[in-house]
């Protein structure tokens, strides 16, 4: 029982430790509170233009090996 | 049948980054442009970027061609200079077009003299005008004529005079040292700039007996650190050029800047141009001036980036982060350039990121992808032609996103069944 709690940190009781993935500003807003955190630099290939994507998985070969 | 395409890119790009890897520029000559630019006719006046017509082209680039006119005796003054540029008799022409790149403005014309650099791997020649700041950025007072006229008569002769004793300078050693001394080679130059001025100086004296022009070539040298640049341009443009031309290749071979449009070429589709809009420069600018006296992104000697030096390399210059956007980024911005880059180019190794090379072969696919743009690292010309003696500050910027998606989609057209 002692180990579930254990597993499972409660805001609050336990230092946050984040992984934050795409928007920067959650990171850096974490940060100036004191919170542990790391940043992905990640965005939607394309830019999550949809047509795009599917012009960069053509010349890329993504979707053939699929 | 997709299968197929990928692997003709794949291949393509390696015959395109093989290439570059084997680029090796030689400085061999400076003639004036009427002499050996390819297509350039009396009435021709190049400029940095895409095509361009006077109407729509930014102050500096318009102060840069009335200096040139005046200069050349067409024009004997500023009103009759853009009376006559803006009449049609002027061809205007993008030096890129002409086997050529030019700094800022970029403004070339017929009797100005032009570093001639040969790239030994593959033949082919490239040329760049010389540096003079307050015409690259758009000055056409008397003073600029003047030093434009001593650049002619006295300072390019005597420079031409030297190589040609010398026999040559190869480019290749010197980049390469100039990086293990904090260069990176656009616009933290110090260190090349010095070796360049190291190496001409036995052949100066040996080959010119005027020994006040010597001295004047030599102060030139001692008092312009960024002397070596069109040089460089020269040779980073011979190398790419090389690159350029590769069937089925995504590889970016330019990126220039015309102050109103930025424009990119790539490797496998041809003479083509994929533009956007110019982008206002982040940097530090000098005091009293702020981003909106800036020009936009002007200037051919992105092909510096386009190279792997420059913004790219800019781990190697660690005291030109003052001018990046915050302390340190200047290693982060090379680490994020491998992303978009297809190899590493071992001869200029990084000394600050363990010797890595340079990033090398921008990939539109990659760019496209990830939407990380190159980061260029260059200088800023007052909005106004004529207002500011030089530039006014100095800054990292980026090509909009617009060109490669361009480019990207026009590659799709034409080799996709």
């Amino acid at each position: 029982m002692r180990k579930h709690e254990r597993a499972a940190p409660h805001p609050g009781k336990e230092p946050l430790r984040v992984v934050n993935v795409g928007l920067e500003w959650f990171h850096r807003s974490l940060l100036s509170q004191g919170a542990k955190t790391v940043h992905v630099a990640w965005r939607p290939p394309a830019g999550g233009d949809p047509k795009i994507a599917n012009l960069l998985d053509r010349l890329s070969g993504r979707t053939t090996k699929e | 049948m997709m299968e197929d395409i990928v692997r003709k890119i794949e291949e393509a790009n390696e015959e395109a980054v093989r290439r570059i890897l084997a680029g090796d520029p030689l400085w061999e000559d400076i003639r004036p442009a009427r002499e050996v630019v390819p297509g350039m006719a009396e009435n021709t006046i190049l400029h940095a970027g895409p095509p361009i017509r006077w109407e729509r082209m930014a102050g500096p680039m318009r102060g840069a061609i009335m200096a040139a006119l005046m200069f050349e005796g067409r024009a004997q003054s500023p009103d009759e200079a853009v009376r006559l540029a803006s009449g049609g008799e002027i061809r205007f022409s993008p030096c890129h077009e002409h086997r050529t790149v030019g700094a800022m403005a970029g403004v070339i014309s017929p009797s100005m003299p032009v570093f001639v650099v040969r790239n030994a791997s593959f033949g082919n020649l490239a040329y760049c005008g010389w540096r003079d700041l307050a015409q690259a950025s758009g000055c056409f007072d008397e003073l600029t004529i003047k030093n434009m006229r001593w650049l002619r008569d006295v300072g390019m002769p005597t420079l031409a005079a030297a190589v040609r004793k010398r026999g040559r300078l190869e480019l290749k050693p010197l980049w390469a040292r100039a990086l293990t001394m904090g260069d990176e080679l656009h616009n933290r130059v110090s260190a090349g700039t010095s070796l360049f001025a190291r190496a001409m100086a036995p052949h100066l004296v040996r080959a010119v007996p005027d020994t006040s022009a010597v001295a004047e070539v030599l102060e030139y040298l001692a008092d312009f650190d960024l002397a070596i640049v069109p040089l460089t341009m020269a040779g980073c443009k011979s190398v790419m050029d090389a690159a350029h031309g590769v069937e089925a290749s995504t590889v970016v071979t330019a990126i220039a800047r015309n102050g109103v449009e930025v424009g990119i070429r790539v490797s496998g589709l041809g003479d083509q141009w994929f533009v956007g809009p110019a982008q206002p420069v982040k940097g530090t600018y000098h005091p009293g001036f702020t981003e909106a006296d800036g020009c936009p992104d002007l200037g051919d000697s992105a092909i510096i980036e386009t190279a792997g030096f420059g913004g790219c390399a800019i781990a190697a210059a660690p005291t030109h982060v003052t001018v990046a956007d915050e302390p340190g980024s200047a290693s982060a911005y090379t680490r994020e350039m491998y992303e978009i880059t297809l190899a590493k180019n071992s001869s200029y190794p990084i000394p600050t990121l363990g010797f890595q090379g340079i990033p090398t072969g921008i990939d539109v696919r990659k760019v496209v992808e990830t939407g990380i743009l190159p980061i260029v690292d260059t200088p800023v010309a007052h909005k106004e032609p004529g207002r500011v003696r030089g530039v006014i500050g100095f800054g990292m910027s980026r090509p909009p996103m617009e060109c490669f998606v361009k480019a990207l989609t026009a590659f799709g057209d034409q080799y996709l069944p």
